[in-house]
């Protein structure tokens, strides 16, 4: 079991390290110049001021040298200083985490529970019309643009019934609003996967001798089909966590709060090259982290597993 | 006396009404308290569903269409879910028919009987009334086995575990849907003989649902034929299977293997020589243990043991596709070339790409050897699909639009293509209904006759190896225990092992 750990554990470090190498290696080593990208081709090109910034940001130091100190540095939560505002990229991104932290919680705590009734619902009904119509939601929640469904919300929830404030920095009634709208595509990725599952699941043998012995049919979907099933769908939870990211990104444009999804949008707008590289870094480093997290758990809930890792 | 069970023109359909066949055509069959009554039929002729319309466990795209089913003298077709979950366990139980997956992979044993118990009015069973549920099912230590995960126990075990479950709550009736084909023959005598002693000593009636005329004919009181939907044939098995009248039960008996008769084949000329042949794979497991045969020229040879003895070890080695530890394969005194000897594998639902048409699969081995234009290829694949008795227009299609014999076929086929002096057969036809064996079986000799290849022809299943193979090897624990001519080793086995597969094998007389 330790040496199954230690494996893993190595595989995500070499994950996160590539993440870095990669990003390195496409804002630093392509041809193109980060300091002309981050000036843009629409301010004149001035080469004096080109070689203050590149000295200035260390950019005229060899590759190598930059790749080995930035690596140190993020080992130790030093991410350089951001291209744009010159404070620290980690300070910077330490500060906006909490807030699409509570956000993508709050997304979470709806979506999970939300996804596994669709599909608990879905696979428990013998009525043929409502398993179609619960097995359609999943994909019509997937298809609704998450800025639109937020615009909806605003206009209804806050402007038109003002049941929440349409702007909240902070204070759970602020989160409600942009919670719901990233937890709905969020549920139905949950749905989705677990719905797929249960119903393969609930055709297997095991559910027939459940149901055989006398178990009702919600007996035999919760106690059995659905241990059975919920692997791919934590699988699943772990990854959702990455895409919560990008989410957040429209979500908190639309709702106007300042997370890391606005520090994105920012950094990309103004090439922000380091501040990209530490989001992408810290997003990889946390999607791994659950990623193995939930690897790590599925020994604890199948017992075949449990001998093979041993 | 009203009998516990009657069946008077049950009809099961699925999908959308107005569509098909029903899968249960107007099905009539009695079951008296106390009786074992066997249905059997082939795979689609409506058994299996019959069973789980009886259980109440039809799926929901199935419905029962019509007809009148009376249990205890109450009618329950029709019957909600609720009143059925009343029934289920406590008065009919089921148990399904792969051991492998009808247990929950994620429960101990302890906690799966458990809820049998519970569901069944024992609220808070104690140990000893799980101990003695699985004592009265033959399992010797139960204390252990209430531990153990499913995948931790042998398919045995596993179906004693289910058949326990099922008897917990003391049930009238026991359905049992092919509650043995996924056993080895010497398992699933045990598993017989033990049903049919708690019948017997509870008191119990039993619908045994099987595809082997031998079982049937074994266990049961009473045989009910069945063939697509309908029962063809009911009465005592000895009047059943002894005078049959419907034509379909005559078909059935005429298809179940026979022994080879006439003479025992002179030692013939050696072909593939297998030596000292030991495999050990990684972890230690040794698969193989000095094995050593000859194959001769045209001839065949069968081997016969159970499951984990090591004969597909053997025929994966042979063929190629794995390394021998150690010891020497030979054809013609050197080592085996490329394409010279072919394998058929089991299942011909899996061995077939499901992507490919029929005349890629065929063509495959020449294509990978490199064997002739294209245009001779194409007329290699039609006189090929021609020798195993497949229309030419076959090749177009994918395998999903044939039947499992179909499929079987195509798969010799392939074997065949690049005329190969061996092929090896690894259980083929233990996938197919009776009467498909039957064609199939014969299909083979007549290749054989035709092409003269050998065949290794790996089965657990005596019976087959008997009525196809001239030579016998008999495996256990990867270890050859007996060999010989197959009339000779048959008529008067040596092994102690041998003896024990002969006597499991079913249609030897009546069990118990």
């Amino acid at each position: 079991m330790t040496r199954f750990v230690a494996r893993r554990l190595t595989q995500a470090a070499a994950v996160v390290l590539a993440a870095y190498t990669l990003t390195f290696a496409a804002f630093y080593l392509l041809p193109a110049d980060p300091v002309r990208i981050m000036i843009g081709p629409e301010n004149g090109v001035d080469e004096a001021r080109v070689a203050a910034l590149r000295a200035e940001y260390g950019l005229d130091r060899p590759a190598i040298e930059r790749y080995l100190d930035g690596l140190l540095g993020a080992l130790h939560g030093d991410f350089g200083t951001s291209f744009q505002t010159g404070r620290g990229v980690g300070s910077t991104i330490a500060e906006a985490a909490p807030r699409t932290l509570a956000l993508a919680g709050g997304a979470l705590l709806l979506a999970i529970p939300l996804g596994f009734l669709i599909a608990w619902w879905a696979a428990h009904t013998r009525r043929v019309w409502l398993r179609r119509l619960l097995g359609a939601l999943p994909g019509l929640s997937l298809s609704v643009p998450t800025f639109w469904l937020g615009l909806v919300l605003l206009q209804t929830f806050s402007f038109g019934l003002p049941l929440f404030p349409a702007r909240a920095e902070d204070g759970p009634a602020g989160l409600v609003l942009p919670a719901v709208t990233l937890a709905v595509p969020s549920s139905a990725f949950v749905a989705q996967v677990l719905l797929e599952r249960l119903t393969v699941e609930m055709r297997q043998p095991y559910v027939d001798t459940a149901r055989a012995k006398g178990a009702s049919r919600a007996r035999a979907v919760t106690a059995h089909a659905l241990r059975n099933a919920a692997m791919p769908a934590l699988t699943m939870t772990a990854l959702l966590v990455g895409w919560l990211v990008s989410g957040s990104v429209v979500v908190e444009t639309v709702f106007a709060r300042n997370g890391l999804g606005r520090l994105v949008e920012s950094a990309v707008t103004t090439r922000d090259l380091p501040m990209l590289q530490a989001l992408v870094v810290v997003t990889t480093a946390v999607v791994t982290l659950l990623t193995l997290a939930v690897d790590l758990a599925h020994p604890l809930v199948d017992p075949r597993l449990r001998e093979r890792a041993a | 006396m009203t009998p516990l069970l009657a069946v008077r023109g049950l009809t099961v359909r699925y999908g959308p009404p107005g569509r098909g066949r029903p899968a249960v055509d107007g099905a009539d069959l009695t079951i008296d308290a106390g009786e074992i009554v066997a249905v059997v039929g082939e795979s689609g002729s409506g058994k299996s569903t019959l069973a789980h319309a009886l259980a109440g466990l039809l799926p929901a795209t199935a419905r029962v269409t019509g007809g009148v089913v009376t249990f205890g003298g109450e009618r329950v077709d029709g019957l909600r879910e609720r009143a059925w979950r009343r029934l289920r366990g406590r008065r009919i139980a089921f148990v399904p028919q792969d051991p492998g997956t009808a247990l929950n992979p994620l429960m101990t044993v302890r906690a799966q009987l458990a809820e049998a118990l519970r569901l069944t009015g024992t609220p808070r069973p104690g140990e000893d009334a799980l101990e003695e549920a699985l004592g009265r099912v033959g399992i010797p230590d139960p204390a252990a086995v209430l531990c153990r995960y499913p995948h931790q126990l042998s398919g045995g075990f596993r179906q004693r575990v289910l058949l326990g479950m099922a008897l917990a709550g003391r049930p009238a009736l026991l359905i049992a849907d092919e509650p043995t084909s996924a056993l080895d023959t010497t398992v699933q005598k045990t598993v017989l003989d033990l049903v049919q002693k708690v019948a017997a000593r509870d008191g119990t009636s039993v619908l045994l649902i099987t595809h082997d005329l031998g079982v049937a004919a074994d266990r049961a009181d009473r045989v009910a034929v069945m063939t697509e939907g309908r029962v063809v044939e009911e009465g005592p098995a000895e009047q059943v299977l002894g005078s049959p009248q419907a034509a379909y039960t005559r078909l059935l008996l005429r298809s179940a293997p026979q022994p080879l008769t006439g003479p025992a084949p002179a030692p013939g000329e050696p072909l593939l020589v297998v030596r000292d042949l030991r495999k050990v794979y990684p972890g230690g497991t040794v698969a193989v243990e000095s094995a050593s045969f000859t194959l001769d020229r045209s001839g065949t040879l069968g081997l016969v043991g159970a499951s984990g003895s090591g004969k597909s070890t053997i025929a994966r080695v042979v063929t190629g596709l794995v390394e021998p530890t150690s010891g020497s394969v030979l054809l013609d005194g050197a080592p085996v070339r490329a394409g010279r000897v072919q394998f058929v594998a089991q299942n011909p639902y899996a061995s077939l790409d499901p992507l490919m048409s029929v005349g890629r699969i065929v063509a495959e081995p020449l294509r990978a050897l490199r064997a002739g234009t294209r245009a001779e290829r194409r007329e290699r694949v039609r006189r090929l699909l021609e020798d195993v008795g497949l229309p030419p227009e076959v090749a177009r299609r994918r395998p999903s639009a044939l039947s499992g014999g179909q499929r079987q076929r195509v798969a010799i086929a392939r074997a065949l293509a690049p005329s190969p002096d061996v092929i090896v057969l690894d259980e083929p036809v233990s996938a197919l209904d009776t009467v498909t064996q039957a064609q199939i079986l014969a299909l083979l000799r007549r290749l054989q006759d035709k092409h003269g290849m050998a065949y290794l022809l790996i089965s657990h299943d005596l019976a087959v190896v008997a009525a196809a193979a001239g030579r016998l090897a008999v495996m256990r624990d990867g270890r050859i225990v007996e060999s010989g001519p197959t009339a000779g080793v048959l008529a008067a086995p040596e092994a102690p092992f041998t003896r024990e597969l002969l006597a499991a094998i079913p249609g030897g007389g009546r069990g118990g």
